[in-house]
């Protein structure tokens, strides 16, 4: 994970993920597309073998990397949601 | 988000979560894969060979050994102090002498020794080589951490899999009883059941549409739930499978950490 901003003006950011496949900016770009205010969000990945997705954001009305800190946020709230669930399921699983 | 166990064995787990996006059940399956990181064989040290099988065919067989692993007391090469040149905190040596007596013998996974107690063959019954009488084997091999992206020798899941969850529903009022779908069916989720069919393990269902193929007066209809998933997580031995689902969870929360590091920076 080594983020490199590409572009960056007020409604359009785009940066490119070293390191990444699909399953980070994928999921990504959905968290990004729930939000009203994204017009676009896509990633595109150059090359296979170079395994840098680049992606692109663009927003009205909000500024592009609010947007982007809160989709990551949510991100984050949702894998620790589930870690947790994951991790409450697993020991009341052991006791019956 | 709900999450339910639904069977655990020792290597195998299955959950069904529910409430979660594709994306998501989809990065989580990915990070289980290429990045949770698991010990295999990764250099060997051959002093003698004198068995049919070429060095490298056995180095090859050695690496595809799962090795029980300990992510605690092991580091990733690339992050250990050594700076991956190998120490005792990055790499674990495994040994292997053996020399067949006056009939032939199997060499297993069983027969390497290792220096950690703790990393040893997760399967002891693992062919290697078969030696000939009087030929020998004589080599060392290091062990360590490495990712799925590396090499699929690293991955600590043989399988790890999702689908959604099937909903099958029966129209009385089509029905005719004929069974077809009953005989049909490979998972054995219908049976005639008085005037209709009725459904037992409907997890089990694979989605084949077998039964509304074979249905001539469309009776069946099979759906899937939105955004609830079945889980399938199998172990190749190197963790448990609840470790692995847990660990990969932390590992791809440090990654969009990470990406808010870079988010905030802007």
């Amino acid at each position: 994970m080594k983020p490199r901003t590409v572009e960056n003006t007020k409604f359009e950011l785009k940066f490119e993920i070293g390191g990444e496949g699909h399953s980070f900016p994928n999921l990504l770009r959905r968290t990004l597309l729930e939000e009203s205010s994204v017009e676009f969000a896509g990633y595109n990945i150059p090359h296979p073998l170079l395994a840098s997705p680049i992606v692109t954001l663009r927003t009205k009305r909000r500024q592009s990397n609010v947007v982007l800190r809160e989709a990551l946020e949510k991100m984050l709230a949702r894998t620790e949601e589930f870690r947790k669930k994951f991790k409450q399921a697993v020991s009341d699983h052991s006791v019956d | 988000m709900e999450i339910t166990i639904i069977r655990k064995q020792e290597n195998i787990i299955h959950f069904l979560a529910e409430g979660l996006d594709v994306a998501f059940a989809n990065a989580l399956r990915r990070t289980m894969l290429t990045r949770l990181p698991a010990m295999a064989i990764d250099e060997v040290l051959v002093l003698e060979n004198t068995s049919v099988m070429y060095d490298e065919m056995l180095a090859h067989r050695m690496g595809l050994i799962p090795l029980v692993t300990d992510l605690e007391s092991y580091n990733l090469p690339e992050e250990c102090d050594c700076e991956g040149k190998g120490c005792s905190l990055c790499q674990c040596t495994l040994t292997l002498e053996k020399q067949a007596g006056d009939e032939e013998e199997m060499v297993y996974s069983r027969d390497l020794s290792s220096q950690d107690p703790k990393i040893v063959p997760a399967l002891g019954e693992i062919p290697l080589v078969k030696l000939a009488p009087k030929q020998r084997l004589i080599f060392e091999a290091y062990a360590r951490l490495g990712k799925g992206v590396e090499n699929a020798k690293f991955q600590p899941v043989s399988t790890v899999s999702y689908k959604y969850v099937p909903i099958i529903e029966v129209n009385k009022d089509k029905c005719n009883q004929c069974g077809d779908c009953v005989k049909v069916c490979p998972k054995n989720i219908l049976l005639v059941e008085g005037d209709t069919i009725a459904t037992q393990n409907t997890l089990d269902c694979s989605l084949c549409e077998a039964c509304v193929e074979v249905c001539e007066p469309g009776a069946i209809t099979i759906d899937s739930k939105k955004n609830s998933f079945l889980f399938k997580v199998e172990s190749t031995g190197a963790l448990t499978p609840e470790v692995i689902v847990e660990k990969s969870a932390e590992i791809f929360k440090e990654r969009i950490r990470l990406a808010l590091d870079y988010a905030n920076s802007i």
